[in-house]
């Protein structure tokens, strides 16, 4: 028997056929077929109650910060001052400096002004005096 | 490639895509028809997939980075989608792929869209029996001339391959057709 050989065989074409118009049909049948949503790329969507969302928590967040700014600024400035009760409180317990010490270790320039305070200090505890009823007390507490 | 990339580009535009399509239709249904009805034998099966495609590549579109030429990735969808159709129809029938492939052959003769004598049902008996990338190789070169570059990329196999694939396949074929 004669060997068969692929390429010395005429060209063995498929034999497939096809229907009458089957290409032309085929197209407009398609078509109808074709989904219909878009093919263009797809855009990414938010929903409306989700943006509104965003925005209402956004207005709530600048609120909050905005009440927290005086709190805020008051600690801080509470921090940064001695208050004066603390430090008379301080003077009294942890010094060991009495008045007149103290005085003298006041600049010249202050001492003028606490005399001046003294002096209007002297006038008030004549007017005390004179419309004090207890006037005993107050010279032997003197 | 400049002009494939404004024909993507008009498949993709909501205002163009219509008309694109129907270039892109004009253009390969006729050899995808091939490529496919070479895989499924049947004209029915063969209009089924060839519709599966059209849509596939419609819906894909979007994801189509052109990585590839939308030739080989047309063609690679078109395979693979008569291949899934061959197993589905041999697993919904409880029978092998090959079963299935040969009864569709034993068809052949009474299929009112194959107009064929003794010699090609005997070669398609052969093809059967080969191992299936020799099948789509060989389908693809002799019956749709598709260049081996071509072939390259729709399989994603290298040159030298496929030539191996085809040579062998050539030589079970006559072996084949010599012994019947």
């Amino acid at each position: 028997m004669k060997p068969f050989k692929l390429d010395q065989e005429p060209k063995i074409d498929s034999g497939f056929k096809t229907p009458e118009h089957y290409f032309e049909n085929f197209a407009t049948n398609l078509i109808q077929k074709l989904p219909k949503e878009p093919i263009a790329e797809e855009t990414k969507v938010v929903s409306i109650s989700r943006k509104r969302k965003t925005v209402l928590m956004t207005i709530a967040a600048i609120l909050v910060l905005s009440l927290m700014i005086p709190i805020a600024y008051q600690v801080n400035t509470k921090n940064k001052e001695v208050d004066t009760v603390t430090l008379e409180n301080y003077l009294t317990e942890e010094t060991t400096l009495n008045q007149d010490e103290l005085i003298g270790e006041i600049e010249p320039e202050n001492s003028v002004i606490i005399s001046k305070t003294k002096e209007i200090e002297t006038e008030t505890l004549e007017d005390i005096l004179v419309t004090n009823p207890n006037i005993e007390n107050l010279v032997i507490e003197n | 490639m400049q002009e494939e990339k404004e024909f993507i580009t008009r498949l993709l535009n909501p205002k163009t895509q219509n008309q694109a399509f129907q270039e892109l239709l004009h253009e390969y249904q006729k050899p995808l028809y091939n490529h496919i009805r070479n895989i499924v034998l049947s004209h029915d099966d063969a209009d089924d997939v060839l519709q599966n495609t059209f849509v596939k590549v419609f819906q894909n579109l979007k994801n189509f980075k052109g990585e590839s030429k939308l030739f080989s990735w047309i063609y690679r969808i078109a395979t693979n989608e008569a291949l899934t159709f061959l197993n589905q129809k041999a697993r919904k029938s409880g029978i092998s792929s090959v079963e299935l492939q040969n009864k569709a052959i034993d068809n052949l003769k009474a299929d009112i869209y194959f107009d064929g004598n003794e010699i090609q049902i005997k070669l398609q008996k052969a093809i059967v029996a080969l191992p299936e990338k020799q099948q789509l190789v060989f389908k693809m070169k002799y019956f749709e001339e598709l260049k081996y570059e071509e072939i390259s990329e729709i399989l994603g196999t290298s040159v030298g391959a496929l030539k191996a694939s085809y040579h062998h396949a050539v030589k079970k074929i006559e072996a084949f057709v010599t012994s019947d």
